[in-house]
């Protein structure tokens, strides 16, 4: 009884808090065409099957959004970890080979929430596309960077277009309902965390990345998605694009925003969904306010890094990274990361050297789930032989067209997807450490740099087994910040 | 009878290993009737597909059905389409009329209410003739039936001055769920009133859909006329096998 009531009170609280239907709420949301869009007609389409592993788990994360809300339109809520968290889990396991229509197998969901349906198909047509843009083998990085842009355009022509301007995390995810799911379903919310890790891990794993080195990486990457990330109920907050895929999200920032977004679109249906004592038109009004607040519309003529702080207009966003919205506790460029604690974003995540201004911009590291920008190679290899498991290197070489790949096993020995680098390494101050640890396409690349840096001159290039060996250790630039995690009121790590 | 019978083995044999099909219902791919949505906005589509018409108490008939669809607006299309048939015992090919048509999708299903979608067909004909030429017009209902399966009443009327009704109760399946993806089970029911002479028509057909690849359907059906006006139709077995593909 007691329980019963204490039932009542919070869900009448929670009512209470319900935020209002804003008076300008699009009149396509109410339309009652179903309204299906075809993608943008181009030669890429579909690259994303040129790997089929990576495919197959991309399709796997439709089927695995409609079940869950097919299961919560149904009311089914109470099934959600068990039952349906297993359904789904066995559709993972074993994804389907060709994309699924998701309206197809969440019926009473589309007939209910017809409108967000066609948000999020829009929204994940960019996802695909996107992704079939950066896998396909026809064109050049910079024809691909071309049409990314131009495909931003054709995803902003249409009404159900999410703004690509960062959004304050923390407001978004500040309401009544707020975190409901997450705290009461940890399985299912951990799925829907691992699609969007896989969803936003991806795009470094073949920005700029030349085609026959993508499939590889995902070796690395699937194996982490299906062994942890699927099942991680650790997180504080969902998967962000930038954490995931920064380069990406520096060079668009507007498409790293709408997928943040989105996510945390789903993240706020989920939760409207998963709330107790609302009416079903508490609910449709709520998810339509949710939709209100992450719709292009609904910011048009407000520009990156303006407006008031954390509010529905707040635009800002770390200095060194327009491809994400501020979120809980950060302030100017440090933001808490899951499994990384503080971090500041301007800084290289080895050595705390803030990163180079200009070209090259060193190397990324992708190892245990998160993504680091770092200066150098060198704190690219030691970072990673910090970590457990396999790990990804993308650093830049004197050859902006030429990626260097390096992917780890789990004994830490590196293979590269170039046959002929050489690379230099002359330990050093680390403030400097983009001079003297650099990779090079080729032997005479490196006497090039040589003959141009004379500081280095007779530094022997080193072969990817030499260079493999070396570990210089933690460097005493390093500096930890030290604050509380922001997500959790004792502050415990 | 050779032919159709070893088609039909053939795509049996096929259905065993099939995987999969697609959710939106066009006339024709396989069985007659269709579900009250259109093709997305932007999206062509060529549909082609080959009947066999198998007689008791005549030679068989072969039909090749080819039709472009183009998605004109959100919820609407137009389609151009063309069905020749090979009547193989007057030896003669029959060029039949250009299908010039238009679909709207008025509705999607929205709570109880269901999917509400019309079509307005003119035939043009290839001979010449104004006598040759017809109107369609067709309202198309679609409902969800009980999980994923989903009812479709085709409703339609023709007639170049005297007018006929006919309608269709179409069913669709989506098999293999929660595990498979891609492939529906068909079925109709249809009464018309026939043209050609007085009394009606009636059939019952059963298709699959299948996708092969992410852009492609693969279809086939069998329909049995078990009552028609014109009595050397009667007991007709038709099978059909189809391709769509989107572009």
């Amino acid at each position: 009884m007691i329980a019963l009531l204490g039932l009542m009170l919070s869900a009448g609280l929670g009512q209470s808090q319900l935020p209002p239907l804003p008076p300008d709420l699009p009149s396509w949301i109410r339309a009652k065409g179903m309204d299906e869009l075809y993608y943008k007609s181009a030669p890429y389409n579909w690259s994303i099957n040129r790997i089929p592993k990576f495919a197959r788990d991309m399709y796997a994360t439709g089927v695995g959004h409609a079940m869950a809300y097919e299961a919560m339109s149904k009311g089914q809520v109470s099934a959600l970890d068990t039952e349906t968290f297993s359904k789904i889990d066995r559709v993972l396991r074993n994804p389907p080979k060709l994309p699924v229509d998701e309206m197809a197998i969440s019926p009473t969901f589309v007939r209910k929430y017809g409108y967000l349906e066609k948000v999020f198909d829009w929204a994940h047509t960019l996802h695909f596309q996107t992704i079939d843009v950066l896998a396909y083998p026809g064109w050049s990085n910079a024809r691909k960077e071309q049409e990314l842009d131009e495909l931003w355009s054709f995803y902003q022509s249409e009404p159900y277009a999410l703004t690509g301007l960062p959004m304050n995390m923390e407001y978004l995810d500040g309401f009544s309902y707020s975190k409901r799911f997450r705290q009461q379903y940890p399985k299912l919310n951990g799925l829907f965390w691992g699609y969007h890790w896989l969803q936003t891990v991806n795009y470094d794993m073949l920005f700029g990345v030349p085609t026959a080195n993508q499939a590889a990486q995902y070796e690395v990457l699937g194996e982490r998605y299906h062994e942890v990330e699927l099942y991680n109920e650790t997180r504080d907050f969902m998967p962000m694009t930038a954490e995931l895929s920064p380069r990406f999200a520096k060079r668009f920032p507007q498409l790293a925003n709408a997928f943040d977004n989105l996510h945390m679109l789903h993240d706020n249906v989920n939760d409207i969904l998963a709330q107790p004592g609302l009416t079903d038109l508490q609910r449709e009004q709520q998810i339509q306010i949710a939709i209100y607040r992450v719709l292009d519309s609904t910011h048009r003529g407000e520009s990156p890094g303006s407006g008031t702080p954390n509010t529905l207009h707040d635009h800002r966003h770390p200095p060194s990274m327009p491809g994400m919205g501020m979120m809980v506790g950060s302030e100017e460029d440090e933001m808490y990361m899951g499994g990384m604690g503080w971090m500041n974003m301007a800084e290289c995540g080895h050595c705390s050297v803030p990163m180079p201004g200009e070209e090259p911009w060193g190397a990324t590291v992708t190892a245990n789930g998160w993504t680091m920008s770092v200066r150098c190679l060198m704190c690219a290899r030691d970072m990673a032989s910090e970590t457990p498991g396999r790990a990804i290197i993308r650093a830049s070489t004197e050859d902006p067209k030429q990626l260097l790949i390096l992917v780890s096993d789990d004994e830490g020995n590196w293979t590269s997807n170039l046959a002929t680098v050489v690379f230099l390494e002359k330990f050093g101050e680390h403030p400097d450490c983009s001079g003297w640890s650099r990779a090079f396409t080729s032997t005479a690349a490196l006497n090039s740099y040589l003959v141009a840096n004379p500081e280095y001159a007779g530094m022997p290039g080193l072969s990817l087994a030499d260079w493999s060996k070396l570990n210089q250790g933690k460097p005493d630039t390093y500096r930890r910040i030290d604050r509380p995690n922001p997500y959790r009121k004792d502050g415990e790590e | 009878m050779k032919l159709p019978f070893a088609l039909a083995i053939w795509f049996t044999a096929s259905l065993c290993l099939a995987q999969s099909d697609h959710n939106n219902l066009d006339k024709e791919r396989p069985l007659t009737f269709e579900d009250a949505y259109s093709i997305a906005y932007r999206s062509y589509e060529l549909q082609t597909g080959f009947s066999a018409f198998a007689f008791q108490k005549r030679q068989p008939q072969y039909g090749l059905r080819t039709e472009i669809q183009y998605g004109i607006a959100k919820n609407r299309d137009l389609s151009i389409g063309w069905d020749p048939v090979f009547d193989s015992q007057a030896a003669r090919l029959r060029g039949n009329n250009l299908e010039l048509s238009y679909f709207e999708g008025l509705t999607r299903e929205i709570g109880n209410s269901p999917a509400v979608g019309y079509r307005i067909e003119a035939e043009l004909p290839t001979t010449g003739s104004v006598r040759d030429a017809d109107v369609r017009a067709r309202l198309v209902l679609t409902k969800r039936a009980k999980t994923y399966d989903k009812l479709h009443l085709n409703l339609g009327v023709a007639g170049n001055g005297k007018l006929a009704f006919g309608a269709i109760l179409g069913y669709s399946l989506p098999l293999g769920y929660p595990r498979q993806f891609d492939t529906t089970l068909l079925a109709e029911l249809a009464v018309e009133q026939s043209r050609q002479a007085s009394g009606q028509n009636h059939w019952a057909g059963v298709g699959i859909r299948r996708q092969v690849d992410v852009t492609t359907v693969l279809d086939y059906s069998i329909r049995m006329r078990f009552k028609s006006a014109v009595t050397e139709n009667r007991n007709a077995l038709i099978f059909t096998v189809g391709l769509s593909k989107s572009f």
